[in-house]
């Protein structure tokens, strides 16, 4: 062996070790790289689970309580808006109306999945609410996030509340009044699981009359909204309905309060009896009173015939009655220095009129001045000013020919009635009559048929006589006294045309009616003569003590030589009174009339007439 | 002759101190790697250890005549994936409590602190500390 070839051995060795170490070095630093993986896997862990707990978001929806066995327990609903499902772990139950304050814990066991809400928590566990005891409750999820709400007591916590009463006034006699309550649960972290009832009461001086007896009745079933829970933030609306009755001037007040709510807790409504010309809202401008004081300031009451026949020359017995009663239902007296009635229909043609340009009215009242037709359909009285007195009535009556219409039938012609007096021009439209054509040759197509209100019972005979008979308002009839009542419907045509139906027929004909409506408050004592109307005349009493009286004709109304007319006598008691009042009694006609001319031509009954009743009150 | 001796004796001398060396670095190493274990196992657990402070209620009652007065329950929720051992409690930055409380992974526990004035209605700052050094902190309201 050559040993000089084995110098390099030691180094051999030595770098043998230098390896070892090399590699011992090396495992421990790529182990501690691992580690410091695992360590950097714990952090990503530990976010990803801190994102969980951040992207779920529960919240306290709603709490009730249990209605059925075992009462009063919580019923809680949770919502989750959150992407991550909510493991409800804790409840916190906190009275906080105790003394020293009293902390309840239980455990839950409920999921809310993401996006969606659970109901009847709490339903399970033995917590009973107290009543008038208000709570914190707060829920904790097992990720550590909660949420809280409190439960109020109603007898601790006010709650906002308007109400309004619809409408706020009313005139004398009254009628419905809708109460609408508005409870706010202003608190948007507090609930009150137990809904909200709320109860109403009303005061106010009121002294009756036989007319107004100073009633206040709630209507049944008119009651809504008890019972309603309130979220927190929102509000509910409660109604009552009341009827109230009671003289002018009378104010009641209502108020309402939450059932065991906080004392003092309470709304308020006003509700006003006025007249109309005293009504207005303490806000309410100078100029929207005047207006509405000047519309309602003076009454018009309209008389007209229907059918108003056709014109065929000169006829003593075919005057027709046209009237307008101007009644003041105030304290201060006016003039009247004009009226007028105007009717429009459809021109069929250019020389149709209803009523005549200069025509030849006789004046039935008020007897002075002159009636005329100053144009086509256009009747006007003028004259010296009439005064119309305080709480009175004044009738302007002419007795009057049809006009000519020749080109068609007018089964609807508009009547408009206007009095120019010194508190200015008032008209009053919405009424209408009817005119049949001539027949051809200037023979008449209709009737002229006529209701009307007069002194006397007597039968009609011609238009002169009925000048002095026809009225159209009475003044000065004591408080709770008789007045009695002539109505006359008559059929003005010479007998053996025209008649007014008593009986059904093949052509559509149906008996006559006269239909009188009574105000509330009369009462009708006796009814006196029935001129060929039925023995059972019909009076049906409403409600509101306002009555309507039926008669149906029994014989036919022929005419002026047959039978020209059937007058209705009945007596009335007016009522009673404290201060003078102004009643309007109708007397409307139903059923047909018709020609005699071949097969009859049948057209339907229309004529009407107002009259004005002024009752005075006890000297 | 003298060439083999002194190669041999260069040889074993080399081999002594080679081995005096491995066994030196592989002690070392072993050291060094149980250090580093503990100390990722430390960080490690510190971050999975996780716990929110579920309810505070301060109260002057209890079952007790000998504690009575002004005290607070604090409940700790244990929201990691570890067991974590409750050492400390501060209120308003002043240590009321030290000893250990153990909460599951997933479960709460409530401490029962002794007793310490706080003013009702006053925001009190509640320190809750792990044995592994975690902190949460939080404000209350009695």
């Amino acid at each position: 062996m050559n040993y000089k070839h084995r110098k390099g051995l030691s180094s051999v060795v030595g770098a043998v070790f230098m390896i070892l170490v090399m590699i011992g070095a090396l495992n421990l630093t790529i182990w501690t790289l691992r580690q410091q993986d695992s360590v950097s896997q714990a952090v990503l862990d530990r976010t990803n689970s801190q994102l969980n707990k951040l992207n779920e978001n529960i919240m306290i929806k709603d709490v009730r309580l249990t209605t059925t066995a075992p009462l009063n327990r919580l019923n809680i609903t949770v919502a989750n808006s959150g992407g991550s499902t909510a493991q409800l772990a804790s409840i916190y139950i906190i009275n906080e109306t105790a003394s020293p304050k009293t902390q309840y814990n239980y455990t839950l066991t409920d999921t809310v999945n993401g996006r969606s809400s659970v109901k009847n928590i709490g339903t399970n566990i033995a917590f009973t609410v107290k009543d008038l005891t208000n709570y914190s409750v707060r829920i904790v999820t097992k990720a550590g996030n909660s949420a809280a709400i409190n439960i109020g007591s109603l007898s601790t916590k006010p709650l906002q509340m308007i109400m309004f009463a619809i409408p706020s006034t009313l005139a004398p006699g009254g009628g419905n009044v809708t109460l609408m309550l508005s409870i706010n649960n202003n608190y948007t972290d507090t609930a009150f699981p137990k809904g909200i009832s709320a109860n109403m009461t009303y005061s106010g001086a009121c002294t009756p009359t036989s007319l107004y007896p100073c009633t206040v009745t709630k209507q049944s079933s008119s009651l809504l909204g008890n019972g309603t829970i309130i979220a927190p933030g929102s509000t509910a609306l409660y109604k009552w309905v009341y009827n109230v009755n009671a003289p002018d001037g009378t104010t009641y007040t209502f108020t309402a309060k939450i059932v065991n709510g906080v004392v003092g807790n309470t709304a308020t409504a006003r509700v006003t009896l006025k007249l109309l010309d005293a009504s207005r809202s303490n806000t309410a401008g100078t100029t929207d009173v005047l207006s509405l004081k000047f519309l309602s300031n003076v009454g018009l009451s309209i008389v007209a015939p229907g059918p108003f026949g056709t014109y065929t020359g000169s006829c003593s017995t075919c005057k027709a009655v046209w009237g307008v009663i101007v009644s003041n239902p105030t304290g201060t007296p006016f003039n009247v220095t004009k009226v007028s009635v105007s009717v429009i229909s459809p021109p069929g043609g250019s020389s149709d009129s209803i009523f005549n340009g200069g025509c030849s009215p006789l004046n039935a009242k008020p007897g002075t001045g002159t009636w005329s037709c100053t144009a086509n359909n256009v009747l006007q009285w003028s004259g010296s000013a009439i005064t119309v007195s305080s709480y009175s009535s004044q009738s302007f009556i002419a007795l009057l020919d049809p006009g000519s219409i020749s080109s068609v039938n007018v089964p609807s012609s508009v009547v408009t009635a206007t009095a120019f007096t010194t508190l200015g021009q008032y008209s009053k439209t919405g009424y209408s009559t009817q005119v049949v054509k001539q027949s051809g040759g200037g023979v008449a197509g209709s009737c002229v048929c006529s209701i009307y209100f007069q002194n006397s019972r007597n039968n009609f005979t011609d238009s002169a006589t009925l000048q002095n008979q026809v009225i159209g308002h009475l003044n000065n009839i004591p408080s709770n006294g008789l007045v009695k009542m002539n109505i006359t419907l008559a059929q003005m045509f010479t007998a053996g045309t025209f008649k007014i139906n008593s009986a059904s027929g093949a052509q559509g004909q149906t008996p006559a009616k006269i239909v009188v409506s009574l105000p509330p408050g009369f009462s009708v004592v006796s009814v006196d003569a029935k001129g060929g109307f039925n023995s059972n005349v019909n009076v049906t009493t409403f409600s509101d003590t306002s009555k309507l009286i039926v008669a149906t004709r029994t014989s036919d109304i022929t005419g002026p030589g047959g039978i020209p007319s059937g007058t209705l006598s009945f007596t009335l008691q007016v009522p009673t009174v404290q201060a003078k009042w102004i009643y309007i009694i109708s007397a409307a006609t139903a059923g047909t009339n018709q020609d005699n001319q071949g097969t009859p031509k049948v057209y339907d009954l229309g004529t009407f007439a107002e009259f004005a009743l002024q009752v005075n009150p006890p000297p | 002759m003298s060439v083999v001796v002194s190669t041999l004796l260069l040889v074993a001398a080399t081999g002594v101190i080679g081995s005096f060396l491995v066994a030196w670095a592989n002690t070392s190493f072993g050291i060094q790697q149980i250090n580093i274990a503990n100390q990722t196992a430390t960080k490690v657990n510190q971050v999975k250890e996780s716990f929110v402070l579920e309810n505070v209620w301060f109260n002057y009652t209890t079952p007790s005549p000998c504690c009575s007065g002004p005290k607070a329950y604090v409940t700790v929720r244990n929201t990691g994936d570890l067991a974590i051992t409750v050492s400390k409690i501060y209120v308003n930055n002043t240590q009321i409590w030290s000893g250990s409380k153990s909460i599951l992974i997933g479960q709460s526990g409530t401490i029962q602190t002794p007793v310490f004035n706080w003013g009702t209605g006053k925001v009190q700052s509640v320190w809750v500390h792990t044995l592994r050094g975690s902190d949460m902190k939080q404000d209350w309201k009695p």
